[in-house]
């Protein structure tokens, strides 16, 4: 028992030291270094997270400060082209001011806008009477059928200013009726379709991406500053405006 | 009384040689390993708090870049707005069809032999052409220059069918799928 003993404390003196080492770096490693090893590869993590997220955010502000600069010219001329009411008033008034301007006689307008009421309170696409809106090409569609006479070149005058006039009109169809006993004289029905998009009532959340505006898309918001304005009241050289033309309430004495 | 040996100076351990070699060893590799383990424990501490303190850095500036959007959700409705604005005017505008090209194409084709009493035409590329005459080799010229012009100037004009009506009335219907080439 004695020779035992005093093997291990031999032993020991060699070898104590090196093991209490090892076991101290053991139990280090496995309370401290370990741990903080995972907390940091989890952070490491979080913080590429958190940079992706920064640099969407960023770019997002910077986008959205750049535009908040030139964003009334934008879209003020964006609304004259595609307007966020339905505006039935301008459409009538275009159309007048583009007959008047070529001569085409009109003999019938017919449109029918629906509800107007504010567009913000509609859910998209449905109006408050729970009628669904027709959407084409990215706007909604009021449908005009309008119907006109004249020569051939007011007709082609016609079209061509129609289509370049800033509030946006399609020609859908067109049914050109010749006249049978006058020469170059035709009768022109038109189905027109005119565009307006309603604002939008919900963004997405602040790290949602937003669609980037492109520089052909800014070009043609511009270019539609250049077009003439058709849906303006046309001032009759003589009238004076300031003249009263009747009562503006019958019911006042 | 037979007197007995006692050695009162300490007992001293006598090692072999090979433990004197691992006493010599560990003594060697001792404050290797622990200048070794000292240095790794500084790297990760370091690290891990070089790494804390970036993610809260980058933490507050996310929070901040959160805010200033936050303040300015008007302007990202007026741009999500242009946005939705701007992809309608460019599809609207990039499918217009060319109603005046085609309708001087036509009325540049009739003739006193051939008379067109209606034209209709939709932006879907669908043409009904109405024409008289009373000279059924003056229609077939008629229709084989629109055929030969319309090669030239339109990717695909289909005649689709040719009508008679009672009073000398031809129906001539066409479906233009794609325009290539301006007509003027």
């Amino acid at each position: 028992m004695k020779s035992v003993q005093r093997m291990l404390a031999k032993n020991a003196s060699i070898y104590m030291i090196p093991l209490s080492l090892v076991l101290f770096i053991v139990i280090v490693s496995l309370m401290y270094v370990i741990p903080k090893i995972k907390d940091s590869v989890d952070n490491y993590k979080s913080l590429q997270q958190q940079t992706i997220e920064f640099d969407l955010l960023h770019k997002k502000r910077l986008l959205l400060e750049s535009f908040s600069k030139d964003s009334s010219t934008y879209l003020a001329i964006a609304e004259t082209a595609l307007p966020q009411e339905k505006q039935a008033d301008t459409i009538l008034l275009a159309l007048d001011n583009l007959t008047a301007a070529t001569l085409l006689a009109p003999d019938s307008i017919s449109l029918n806008p629906g509800v107007i009421s504010t567009q913000s309170a509609e859910i998209e696409g449905v109006s408050a009477t729970g009628r669904k809106s027709e959407k084409q090409k990215g706007a909604y569609v009021i449908p005009v059928q309008f119907l006109a006479r004249g020569t051939t070149s007011q007709f082609t005058e016609f079209v061509k200013q129609l289509l370049a006039s800033r509030r946006i009109f399609d020609l859908e169809k067109v049914t050109l009726t010749y006249a049978k006993d006058v020469d170059d004289f035709l009768i022109a029905d038109f189905m027109l379709l005119v565009y307006y998009l309603p604002p939008i009532t919900e963004i997405g959340g602040i790290e949602s991406v937003l669609p980037e505006l492109t520089s052909a898309e800014t070009e043609l918001i511009l270019s539609l500053n250049s077009l003439p304005l058709m849906s303006q009241q046309v001032t009759t050289p003589g009238v004076d405006a300031s003249i009263p033309l009747g009562k503006p309430d019958l019911f006042v004495p | 009384m037979a007197t007995r040996e006692i050695n009162l100076i300490g007992i001293k351990k006598k090692f072999t040689p090979y433990e004197e070699k691992i006493k010599g060893i560990s003594h060697r590799l001792i404050p290797i390993v622990l200048i070794t383990y000292a240095i790794i424990l500084i790297s990760v501490f370091s690290v891990s708090f070089y790494i804390q303190d970036k993610l809260a850095s980058k933490e507050r500036s996310v929070a901040s870049e959160r805010d200033q959007i936050k303040k300015m959700s008007r302007d990202e409705g007026k741009y999500l707005l242009l946005k939705q604005k701007a992809d309608a005017l460019q599809q609207i505008l990039g499918a217009r069809f060319p109603y005046v090209d085609l309708f001087e194409f036509f009325h540049g084709l009739a003739s006193d032999m051939v008379k067109i009493s209606s034209l209709e035409m939709n932006q879907a590329g669908s043409l009904v052409i109405n024409v008289n005459t009373l000279d059924s080799a003056a229609l077939d010229t008629f229709i084989s220059a629109i055929l030969d012009q319309a090669q030239k100037r339109f990717g695909r004009v289909e005649l689709t069918g040719v009508d008679y009506k009672s009073d000398n009335t031809y129906s001539i219907t066409l479906n233009i799928q794609t325009i290539l080439k301006n007509t003027q």
